[in-house]
């Protein structure tokens, strides 16, 4: 890696949780890396870096080396994030009912209503910590500051397209109002780290300038290193966008 | 205060809106949130040069109007650009580059710079305007005609492209990156020619990604599989995560593979099967968690490279006893990553080896 902070990270990683990072390419995935968790039958943290996102590589493996040292507060007591079945198809049923996707035919509507659970489940496991690991890497990693503002603010403007009219259009009011509120969160973050209120412009006109402020909030109040302010911080975050009966968690032993 | 304003006029359609972190589509359906946008845009980057920014949006156009604190506003502006570009943050350069040339449409430093910077951000057809100009106004540049030959080489245009790097090297006959680019291009025709190119430019440019790249294919290309692997190699240690070395990688994976398969004329390699069938038996033994730990640790030892073309067995593991050839250690590899992880991808083909090695293994 060329950011010593980067390696810095790395270094970190491999001292604390006593598994070696790998870090090697991928094509074909949306998300920005692949991050494969080490288990006894692997005993190496792979994060593979999407191919298409290669000229922000050293960001990308920096951040998900934060969040993999946040999971890992406690090596053996890692929390995992495991959805209960039941319940998420009773959820997702709901937003297939609702409108406006009750108006499409019944094997659209439930595709589509379990690809938007599915992601707004995600995102209340995730973007805590994805929010946590931009804080952590602008402060470990000064020399990346250029290409995190970049990589950051494409993202950010990734997620303003739900104010395009054709999505909100398309998404049901309680599914957008949850999303959003996490968006919102996300680039008041970064309004706050950058000194530039640019990315919450779109947030502010809609009015979730106060739900951004509670949600990071959140993330702020629970940033302790240590299982319980992992679990607590995506519980709380799933309290407020009504998905917190959808999962459990469980927890497990990394070392070997 | 100094007495000259620094003031520059830009159309709002001219605006580049990617600059943003909010998306287009949003910004186009609100126009209040898009002069919003700009207006805040403009002010904090004029801002953080210091000094006052006035930044007016009227009748379809962003005026923006800096008075530095001390100093002349063109040479502020222009030493700050270059010093962003120089840090290769193009994200904060581009739009003082392009308020410069706003209001200096002629002015050859901004039109260079600016130029190559859009020739590496893919806006080609800006990009070869610039540079056309700019060539035009200092013809004896030779630095000027390479960027302009990489900008229409970007742009698929290979002949106008390959006269302007012979331009730069009638110029400029040590200009190793004329020598560069010109050679990529030959090499897509003839790759001979393209030869003495590579050649000369990695003796003057010997850790540069892309002259290795280019030098390793062509002599790929000429049969010279020896010489070309340990070039694409150090092509691929100087930063792994680059587009270039993902080409490197490539080539010495297609290479790898035709030398396997040319030695059995295409059938499986029965040296191969026997070390697959071997590692199934040594991984029945262990159990998973040991299979995992060997092969992530060739996974890891095959990062540096493997030579699967000796047969010499002298690599050695720490979680397996014994010295191995590089197809043996890569036999392991494979066949442990299909026990404990198959959808991860294993970097060589050893499908067929491995079917008829299982096959074996369960009668």
């Amino acid at each position: 890696m060329k950011s010593a902070g980067t390696r810095q990270l790395i270094a970190t990683v491999e001292q604390t949780t006593g598994y070696r990072v790998v870090v090697d390419t991928i094509e074909n995935i949306d998300e920005h890396a692949q991050m494969i968790s080490a288990r006894p039958e692997l005993p190496v943290h792979t994060i593979r870096v999407n191919k298409a996102k290669l000229r922000y590589a050293d960001y990308i493996v920096a951040s998900q080396c934060a969040m993999l040292l946040r999971n890992w507060a406690d090596a053996t007591r890692i929390p995992v994030f495991s959805p209960v079945p039941e319940k998420f198809r009773y959820f997702t049923d709901r937003i297939a009912n609702s409108k406006p996707l009750s108006r499409l035919p019944g094997t659209l509507a439930q595709q589509t209503a379990l690809r938007l659970g599915q992601g707004l489940l995600n995102q209340a496991r995730s973007m805590p910590f994805e929010i946590l690991a931009v804080r952590d890497c602008w402060e470990t990693c000064p020399d990346l500051h250029d290409l995190q503002t970049e990589a950051v603010e494409v993202e950010l403007r990734f997620l303003s397209e739900v104010f395009a009219p054709k999505i909100r259009a398309l998404v049901p009011d309680s599914v957008w109002r949850s999303n959003v509120s996490m968006n919102a969160a996300n680039a008041l973050n970064w309004s706050e780290l950058s000194g530039s209120s640019l990315a919450m412009l779109p947030y502010e006109s809609a009015g979730f300038a106060e739900t951004a402020a509670k949600f990071l909030g959140e993330v702020k109040a629970k940033s302790a290193r240590t299982t319980e302010a992992y679990t607590q911080l995506v519980d709380a975050w799933a309290d407020q966008t009504n998905v917190r009966s959808l999962y459990k968690w469980e927890y497990r032993n990394g070392k070997l | 205060m100094s007495e000259q304003a620094f003031n520059f006029t830009l159309r709002l359609e001219d605006f580049d809106l990617s600059r943003l972190p909010i998306a287009a589509e949003v910004l186009r359906a609100d126009r209040d949130l898009l002069m919003q946008a700009i207006s805040q845009y403009y002010t904090v980057i004029f801002q953080k040069l210091g000094g006052t920014a006035d930044v007016v949006i009227a009748e379809g156009a962003v005026h923006v109007s800096w008075n530095p604190k001390t100093g002349e506003a063109r040479h502020l502006l222009f030493d700050h650009a270059l010093a962003l570009l120089k840090k290769g943050n193009y994200r904060e350069a581009d739009p003082i580059l392009q308020s410069l040339h706003a209001r200096y449409p002629d002015d050859k430093e901004v039109l260079f710079n600016y130029g190559l910077m859009l020739s590496d951000q893919g806006r080609l057809d800006t990009a070869c305007r610039l540079l056309e100009q700019y060539v035009e106004m200092d013809p004896d540049r030779a630095d000027g005609w390479t960027a302009l030959g990489v900008a229409l080489s970007r742009r698929r245009d290979n002949p106008a492209a390959l006269t302007a790097f012979r331009r730069a090297l009638q110029l400029d006959p040590a200009n190793a990156y004329a020598m560069r680019n010109a050679g990529a291009i030959l090499l897509e025709t003839d790759a001979a020619e393209a030869l003495p190119l590579f050649e000369q430019a990695a003796g003057i440019l010997p850790a540069d990604q892309q002259t290795l790249l280019g030098y390793g294919t062509c002599l790929l290309r000429l049969g010279r599989t020896t010489d070309a692997d340990p070039l694409l190699i150090k092509c691929i240690d100087i930063n792994p995560l680059t587009d270039t070395a993902e080409h490197a990688r490539t080539a010495r994976t297609k290479l790898s593979h035709e030398t396997m398969r040319n030695a059995v004329a295409g059938n499986p390699r029965p040296d191969v099967l026997m070390y697959c069938l071997s590692a199934l038996k040594v991984f029945k033994e262990s159990g998973r968690t040991k299979t995992g730990a060997v092969a992530m640790e060739i996974a890891l030892l095959g990062r540096n490279g493997l030579d699967i073309n000796d047969p010499a067995q002298k690599y050695t593991l720490r979680s397996l006893p014994g010295k191995f050839s590089g197809m043996q250690l890569v036999s392991l590899m494979y066949v442990g990553f299909k026990i404990i992880a198959p959808e991860q991808d294993a970097g060589i083909d050893l499908s067929r080896e491995y079917a008829e090695a299982k096959k074996l293994f369960e009668l």
